[in-house]
């Protein structure tokens, strides 16, 4: 469990450019800001590339960053990771090809445990990005509707909405992926 | 071994997603260190001030701005012991301070001597239909007189060391025109005088009549100063002498 007041007291320091306490953030976040980003798009050099992106967007915002009460440092990261995946997905694809993608087992810390629900990763890759992503925040990185509106820029009526019809699509992907 | 599922509810779709997050394997350490590069190459932004903050603190300017424009608009108006008088006086002086040419700053000190006469004519009008004399009353008569003379008194002091200087570099289009002020200051001067017999003949409380007669031979003096002043012409002190 990563300890937020931690995180603050680093981001205090990066934001006074010191990028030993940035990569240090780097090091307490990057997995969980990977796993996000590969699971949508895919494909390893690409997630790897974004990751860059990401954590570099969010050097240089680093200035106007301010902590919010109840909000946690990842929330904001989440955020340009976000927009950095919807600004990749509308120059490059828009939706995701089965024979394409890579094979994410090989990938993944416990490939069986992958490889036994692959046909549940396999029907979410083939939801809308908006989608994915909600569900990914809500569910596989357990964020609050309040933390993943933020995220999203929607307000929490709209995530919540968002997130039913998500799992609705997800059961008709399934039934139709299983018949 | 894949499970294939059946008709699975809303809530065991959701526990077997909750149930199957992985991590997965990445260059942690390369991208790191690419990260180090690049941040090193890259400055952070300045700060962005919030959209947000530009409305409300800029509304919140505005606000005081209006406000501000509105007292002194208001207090433009305002006399002697009205209760926004000194910001009045506080605006005056401040545009005396202002980097003004000498007529201008003339003009603006003749401008304020006018004030303080209309000031006495309102006073003379209002206990024209005073039955009684009261302590406020007799408080603002004494503010209204004393301001009368401390703005003439000011007035013609500026404008004495204009001349002077004036007189030293031989300008005497400027000193005449000057000249031209203070005659018309002289003027304003004697009708405060006539203004400020008639408060005092209403006066009755000995004390502040006998303070508004002070004024008056004070004012009196310096009306005599102006006259004096108004005569001498733009030529120089020796040629005067001569």
């Amino acid at each position: 469990m990563i300890d937020e007041h931690e995180i603050q007291n680093l981001v205090s320091q990066a934001q006074q450019k010191d990028g030993a306490a940035f990569a240090r953030i780097y090091d307490l976040l990057a997995q969980s800001i990977y796993n996000f980003l590969l699971s949508k798009l895919r494909h390893k050099e690409t997630a790897e590339d974004l990751m860059h992106t990401v954590f570099l967007k969010a050097w240089q915002g680093l200035s106007s960053y301010q902590a919010r009460p109840n909000a946690k440092f990842s929330t904001w990261l989440y955020q340009i990771a976000n927009y950095t995946l919807i600004d990749y997905w509308r120059t490059k694809k828009t939706t995701v090809e089965l024979e394409v993608v890579e094979n994410l087992s090989q990938f993944a810390e416990d490939p069986k445990l992958y490889e036994e629900y692959e046909y549940l990763w396999k029907a979410i890759a083939q939801l809308p990005l908006t989608y994915q992503t909600v569900l990914d925040l809500r569910f596989k990185q357990d964020l609050s509707v309040e933390e993943t509106a933020h995220i999203m820029r929607k307000t929490q009526i709209g995530i919540r909405v968002l997130q039913h019809r998500a799992v609705k699509a997800l059961k008709s992907k399934l039934n139709a992926n299983s018949s | 071994m894949q499970i294939l599922p059946d008709k699975q509810t809303d809530q065991n779709l959701i526990k077997l997603l909750k149930a199957n997050s992985n991590n997965f394997h990445f260059n942690q350490t390369q991208i790191k260190q690419r990260l180090l590069q690049s941040i090193r190459q890259t400055p952070q932004a300045a700060v962005r001030i919030p959209f947000r903050w530009i409305l409300e603190y800029g509304s919140a300017v505005a606000l005081i701005i209006i406000l501000a424009t509105a007292t002194f608009g208001f207090a433009a108006n305002s006399n002697p012991g009205d209760k926004f008088f000194p910001i009045n006086k506080w605006g005056e002086q401040v545009i005396l301070s202002l980097p003004l040419n000498d007529q201008t700053i003339a003009q603006i000190h003749t401008n304020i001597v006018n004030k303080r006469l209309r000031a006495l004519t309102k006073l003379e009008n209002e206990e024209n239909q005073q039955a009684q004399e009261t302590p406020a009353i007799n408080n603002r008569r004494l503010i209204t007189v004393k301001e009368s003379h401390e703005t003439l008194s000011a007035a013609i002091t500026t404008i004495t060391a204009q001349k002077e200087a004036l007189r030293a570099s031989d300008n005497s289009e400027s000193i005449n025109a000057l000249n031209q002020v203070l005659t018309r200051l002289e003027n304003l001067a004697k009708q405060q005088e006539e203004k400020i017999e008639a408060i005092e003949s209403h006066t009755q409380n000995d004390q502040v009549r006998e303070e508004i007669e002070d004024q008056l031979k004070q004012i009196h003096e310096v009306r005599n100063q102006v006259y004096q002043e108004s005569k001498i012409q733009g030529k120089s002190i020796d040629n005067e002498e001569n």
